[in-house]
């Protein structure tokens, strides 16, 4: 049986985060220290769900940013969808009520994904970016992103436990 | 099936996904005459939010000036009214070639064929910064308005890049700062031609394919140079900042500023093609 409940608040979740990056502050002109919203589905799913669904997530996000802001057509959805994999593979173990859990996992994915984006465009472009443009974007994104983890974390974690985006049990 | 042969099967799935959006990622890097319907959708989607936005940023950013204070405003009025006489000054000569430069013309029956060739059509930028990575921006009007790929972008300080994409009202301009941006120019008073082009992390730009004897100085213009066929000759690029030799003394390093402001701008001019217009 479909949770048509959880898929709606998502599609909800994804469209405010979406039209606000995109829509608005990456309009506002303030460059590195931008948060990335989207950033945070990836990761969340990662952690809280499994590599699966952070693979999904992840893929759906790169996806997203290819068709909006994408250079080269494909590559964050392969970006995306690899670095949510592994947030959801190495967090399996993990006390998931740490909130520190939630901000390192953001960083890692947000610095995994910095470090692979400019790697590969490096190589489908034939040139590279240098060290130190490719630290200011993981430093800033960085700041802003495990600044707004916790925040987000809580309000994820309990609706997944108890609220609207708690996934249907399995019937046994 | 057992389980080798499944995990077999899974990887090689997924080697074949992975080659698969490689090669769609690499024939779909910098310019595409077309985008993909969804990308257009999405992109003039977000556009009126972005014209929002950027409307709500440049009123948080004049309050922020206001509050900076009056000081700033006298000693940059200070400068201006330096740079002015001095631009008064060069602006007599300018006239003055300009007026030559009739004479010559008339003389050689040679018609401005750049006023005659292109339509300026002024738009608006919405979004000056739409990604960390890359130096572009996206401008309003798009192929309803008959803007295409490959059209050049000027603002009144000089050019500032060129066309890669287009929805149906919006378009996004590679600037001549990113790494793909390089444009063939060259020096104003000594015709020396060159390939400028920016590093993609600042808005500096540096001239390249310049041989060490080539007679140039600092503060000389550089123009394009109309060669590649994307440019027509002779839009302001910047000019000579520095001149350094390079290691191996063969070739010249060359320190470009360009005039445009490239994170503040507001308005730009697009060059379209006459015949395209009509």
């Amino acid at each position: 049986m479909i949770n048509w409940r959880r898929w709606l608040v998502l599609v909800v979740l994804y469209l405010a985060a979406f039209l606000l990056q995109y829509g608005v502050l990456n309009n506002l002109g303030w460059g590195v220290l931008c948060p990335r919203l989207l950033l945070f589905f990836p990761v969340y799913a990662g952690v809280l769900r499994g590599a699966l669904p952070g693979l999904g997530h992840g893929l759906f996000c790169g996806f997203l940013q290819d068709l909006v802001v994408g250079r080269f057509l494909g590559l964050n959805l392969l970006v995306w969808g690899f670095t949510g994999f592994l947030c959801g593979h190495f967090t399996k173990g993990l006390f998931k009520e740490n909130y520190l859990i939630a901000v390192l996992s953001v960083f890692a994915v947000h610095f995994a994904n910095c470090l692979l984006y400019a790697l590969l465009a490096g190589l489908l472009s034939g040139s590279f970016f240098s060290m130190t443009f490719i630290s200011k974007i993981i430093l800033g994104g960085a700041l802003v992103n495990c600044f707004l983890a916790p925040i987000i974390y809580v309000p994820v974690y309990r609706s997944l436990l108890y609220g609207w985006l708690r996934p249907l049990k399995k019937q046994a | 099936m057992t389980p080798n042969r499944k995990r077999l099967l899974i990887g090689g799935i997924v080697v074949v996904l992975l080659i698969g959006v490689f090669y769609l990622a690499s024939i779909t890097s910098t310019e595409r005459e077309n985008i993909s319907k969804l990308e257009q959708i999405l992109q003039d989607f977000l556009a009126p939010m972005q014209k929002g936005a950027k409307a709500i940023a440049a009123n948080i950013g004049n309050w922020g000036a206001y509050l900076e204070g009056i000081d700033n405003l006298r000693s940059e009025n200070e400068e201006l009214r330096k740079e002015l006489s001095n631009l008064r000054l060069q602006l007599v000569q300018i006239e003055e070639y300009k007026l030559e430069n009739e004479r010559l013309s008339e003389l050689l029956n040679v018609v401005d064929d750049y006023t005659a060739k292109f339509d300026y059509v002024t738009t608006s930028v919405i979004n000056r910064e739409p990604s960390e990575w890359y130096k572009q921006m996206t401008i309003n009007g798009g192929s309803k308005d008959g803007f295409a790929p490959g059209m050049p972008v000027i603002c009144a300080q000089g050019l500032v890049g060129r066309i890669i994409s287009t929805s149906e009202y919006n378009s996004t301009v590679l600037l001549l700062t990113d790494r793909s941006g390089a444009v063939s120019a060259m020096v104003q008073n000594t015709r020396t031609i060159g390939v400028v082009e920016g590093d993609g992390e600042t808005d500096n730009l540096s001239m390249i394919h310049v041989p060490y004897d080539a007679e140039i100085e600092n503060y000389q213009q550089v123009l394009t140079s109309g060669y590649g066929g994307i440019y027509p000759q002779g839009l302001l690029v910047g000019y000579i900042n520095n001149i350094d030799l390079q290691s191996d003394g063969l070739m010249l390093n060359i320190d470009v500023r360009s005039y445009v402001d490239f994170a503040h701008l507001e308005e730009v001019i697009v060059l379209m093609p006459k015949n395209r217009r009509n």
